[in-house]
């Protein structure tokens, strides 16, 4: 009872922080409603663009996508894309630009999780507001529904690609530590995350030696990998095997992150600004 | 005129040794704004390997289509895009009656004010595009004057745009939404209207004519066009950039009328 | 009375890059550093017991706030040990902190666009403060420094001495045995500043808890601290009873007077003329040769004033007679 108790209290410690998000959120909503338009947008012009190649090829499958699924490889991404939202590179940088990186180490949290959970409710908010009207956007635009087994998989792969972008966010913004203003680097990783992650082309045509080398990189675990799923590309084994890499991925970004911040925290705290 | 020149010249300085302060940080803008932009013409090539492209476009042709978005958007960073976000933090601050007060048109001033020296590197890598398609495509002077002309038409329609946003800023002061929803719907001009059905590619070439700044240059470089098309073109821009110099002005009224 | 702060030898040493303008030297601080060393603190120490409240005084970069930052554990010292509520503050930082209330003069630590209401509430949940405690807590706080309607408005719409109260009550709201305060009266009016020193005090009374206090205001360290400790250049130069430095170092006090028409030249034994205008003059007076009061009886028996001022002397110059005339 008492250890449940407790247990209790850690959580509601945590969601905390969660709510602090979706409460600053909630002020930002303006932000949301462009995300939102954007959407039809992107897919008008993804539509016309493949619809317009297929023609001119002549085939019905290209890189092993049909015109259908082409389509819906892009809604998917979107969708995935949204779920795995992360600015905190911003925040730290904020943070570190004003100086106020103190009044994170001044709360019981490590830093960590300090921007973690007010991710997770910052990004979860646009979740709820943007997936359903972009998953029914999707559907105008002819979204391939997925079958049971391969949704929870996807739903799965999704996960891992959240954990893994914002990992990989966080590290960018612990940079900021030793480069100060990052806007430059912000960028970079915005550009890489999207085009090696697919969001932009399916990463099946990149040359095959290309992709052999993306299977030893994170990238592709954060949009193509989760939408090939949702496609059932794969067989369960094979979507076992890469959900597996996405974890061992989580962990390696994970015990980077922690080492990184460490050696930032020394940084910091030593220089004492 | 020169007055002008100078004071520009001034903002240039003040702009350049503003982005020496964080040399590191500007140059890795640099780099990424260097990385952004080849990644178009990096998922053209794959497309015109694995695929057989765009139809109409010759592998050339659309890499002259991209080099032409690119410095567009690369000249319209460096002068324009910093405009609106320049007139939200003033209004904000109360700084924006210094801008009142100083013997210089108000808008001149700011745009002077908003210069963006990273947007050099777009234009640097537009001009590397449209460079290399020009010496396979080998155009004649005469379309080569029409292409530019054009490109002048979009960096009007840009600046324009822009100025609307501006205007909006003094009574709505969060127009972010405005300019990311911009940028959203600029995306359309990355790829050639004549892909689009014909509702899009009206709305595209006259309700927002975003197709000015890649689709209609290009396509006037390399296939012949009639004048009458480039006034079909034109009239509504210069229209729009009037009115958007109206709006300015009452926008600024009225943020005078009511005191700052 | 259990001792709370304990600190021994507290060093700390900064090693800043040496950073030069000019393109030609950036380039080459990339293949060479330069380094310039500093030693904020020289090695301190001192021992606190609970329920004291001591003043931290000293000039700016003196190493007070470098002090109450390695207190507070954001940073590592470079030598030393600490040892505060049996934590090590820097090593433990995740547990130390939810024992200790920190408020740091001009960050906000409320979440800047959330009322502030919204970040006590949330505060409840991140000090795990109970349910009932809490209520009667924030409502006290708040009605205490008439917060009610303020703290529901945007922390970033508020003043800076709206948000000053702000933080006083988030510092406070999880009843912290050990509370730092540095420079916490920037931007409190006078009506504010006097609420909020009474506040301390009651606290301080009810509850004991231990207070630490930066300033530069004499006044505030006279109306709250029994002991102050004066630290130059990275030193500890004075730890002791406030009345024994007062009685020692602070028996000048400056007296201002503005005239409403020209007078003779000032003069009156145990006051020395400092400056001296048309229509103005400024006086210091040594209190161990006369007395305030019959100093300014003189004044008003002499002159036509306009306006009268008395003041002590400024911190810095008190530091300045300690440590014999170096700063």
């Amino acid at each position: 009872m008492v250890a449940g108790h407790e247990w209790w209290q850690d959580m509601r410690q945590k969601y905390a922080l969660v709510e602090a998000g979706w409460r600053t959120g909630l002020i930002y909503r303006l932000h949301y409603l462009a995300t939102l338009l954007s959407a039809p947008i992107s897919l008008l012009i993804y539509y016309y663009l493949w619809r317009a190649i297929f023609q001119a090829t002549n085939t019905t499958v290209i890189k092993g996508f049909t015109l259908q699924e082409m389509i819906s490889y892009y809604v998917i991404v979107m969708i995935v894309g949204m779920f795995t939202w992360s600015e905190c590179d911003k925040w730290i940088e904020e943070d570190v630009v004003r100086g106020d990186t103190i009044i994170a180490l001044l709360k019981p949290f490590t830093y960590f999780s300090w921007h973690y959970y007010f991710e997770l409710g910052f990004t979860g908010l646009s979740l709820i507001v943007n997936i359903i009207p972009v998953f029914l956007i999707g559907i105008l635009f002819g979204l391939k529904m997925t079958t049971g087994i391969f949704f929870v998989l996807f739903l799965v792969s999704m996960i891992l690609a959240s954990f893994i972008y914002f990992l990989i966010t966080f590290i960018v913004g612990l940079t900021s530590f030793w480069l100060f203003k990052i806007a430059g680097v912000r960028r970079t990783k915005r550009v890489i995350l999207a085009f090696l992650g697919g969001s932009m082309l399916p990463l099946s045509f990149f040359p095959d030696s290309l992709q052999k080398v993306f299977f030893y990189l994170p990238f592709q675990y954060l949009r193509y990998i989760p939408a090939n799923i949702y496609l059932q590309k794969y067989s369960y084994g094979e979507c076992l095997v890469y959900i597996g890499i996405a974890l061992f991925w989580c962990i390696v970004l994970f015990v980077l992150a922690r080492l990184i911040w460490r050696s930032a925290y020394k940084k910091f705290a030593g220089a004492g600004t | 005129m020169s007055r002008f020149f100078r004071l520009w010249l001034r903002h240039v300085g003040i702009e350049f040794s503003r982005e020496m302060a964080y040399k590191t940080n500007f140059f890795i803008k640099l780099i990424s704004l260097v990385f952004a932009d080849i990644v178009g013409p990096i998922i053209t090539i794959l497309l015109y390997t694995q695929t057989s492209g765009i139809p109409g476009w010759s592998f050339e042709e659309f890499i002259l289509f991209q080099g032409t978005f690119i410095l567009v958007f690369g000249l319209s960073h460096m002068f324009f895009f910093v405009i609106p976000f320049e007139v939200i933090h003033m209004v904000r601050e109360g700084e924006f009656n210094k801008i009142l007060t100083a013997p210089i048109p108000p808008l001149v001033n700011v745009t002077f004010r908003s210069f963006d020296m990273e947007g050099t590197a777009e234009v640097i890598v537009g001009f590397g595009l449209i460079g290399w398609a020009f010496s396979k495509l080998h155009p004649g002077m005469g379309h080569i004057a029409i292409y530019a002309f054009i490109i002048l038409l979009a960096l009007l329609f840009i600046y324009g745009v822009m100025i609307l946003i501006s205007s909006l800023s003094f009574k709505v002061v969060k127009t972010y939404g405005l300019i990311d929803l911009f940028f959203k719907s600029s995306d359309m001009a990355r790829y050639p209207a004549s892909l689009y059905g014909n509702p899009l590619r009206f709305f595209v070439s006259f309700l927002f004519p975003i197709a000015v700044a890649a689709y209609f240059p290009a396509s006037s470089l390399l296939f012949d066009t009639t004048w009458m098309r480039i006034v079909a073109f034109a009239a509504p821009i210069f229209a729009f950039f009037i009115l958007s110099l109206i709006l300015w002005e009452r926008g600024l009224r009225n943020y005078t009328a009511a005191g700052g | 009375m259990g001792i709370v702060i304990e600190v021994k030898d507290l060093r700390k040493t900064f090693k800043t890059h040496k950073r030069e303008a000019g393109f030609g030297n950036a380039v080459k601080s990339l293949f060479k550093r330069e380094y310039v060393i500093t030693d904020a603190l020289k090695g301190i120490s001192f021992t606190i017991e609970e329920g004291e409240v001591v003043g931290f005084i000293g000039p700016n970069g003196a190493g007070k706030s470098t002090t109450i930052k390695a207190l507070s554990g954001i940073l590592y010292p470079s030598g030393g040990e600490v040892n505060v509520l049996g934590f090590i503050p820097w090593k433990d930082r995740i547990s130390y902190v939810s024992n200790i209330g920190v408020v740091f003069g001009q960050k906000s630590q409320l979440w800047w666009d959330l009322p502030a209401l919204d970040s006590f509430y949330l505060n409840k949940f991140i000090y795990k403060i109970p349910e009932r405690e809490f209520k009667e807590r924030l409502s006290f706080l708040l009605k205490y420094l008439s917060l009610e309607e303020l703290a529901k408005k945007p922390v970033r719409d508020l003043s800076l001495g709206e948000r000053m109260k702000c933080q006083l009550v988030a510092a406070l709201l999880h009843r912290p045995r050990l509370v730092f305060l540095d420079e916490p009266s920037i931007g409190l009016d006078a009506i504010s500043k006097n609420l909020f020193r009474d506040f301390i005090i009651a606290e301080n009374k009810k509850y004991g808890t231990t207070f630490i206090i930066t300033t530069h205001d004499m006044q505030e360290i006279e109306r709250l601290c029994k002991r102050v400790i004066i630290i130059n250049n990275g030193l500890i130069v004075y730890d002791g009873d406030l009345a024994t430095i007062k009685k020692k170092f602070l028996n000048k006090k400056l007296v201002d007077v503005i005239l409403e028409e020209k007078g003779k030249r000032f003069s009156f034994p145990g006051a020395k003329l400092l400056e001296t205008e048309d229509y103005r003059f400024r006086v210091e007076l040594d209190t161990e040769k006369a007395s305030v009061k019959s100093l300014v009886n003189h004044i008003l028996k002499s002159y036509d004033v306009e306006d009268i001022n008395i003041a002590d002397p400024d911190i810095e110059e008190i530091i300045r007679k300690i440590y014999g005339g170096r700063t």
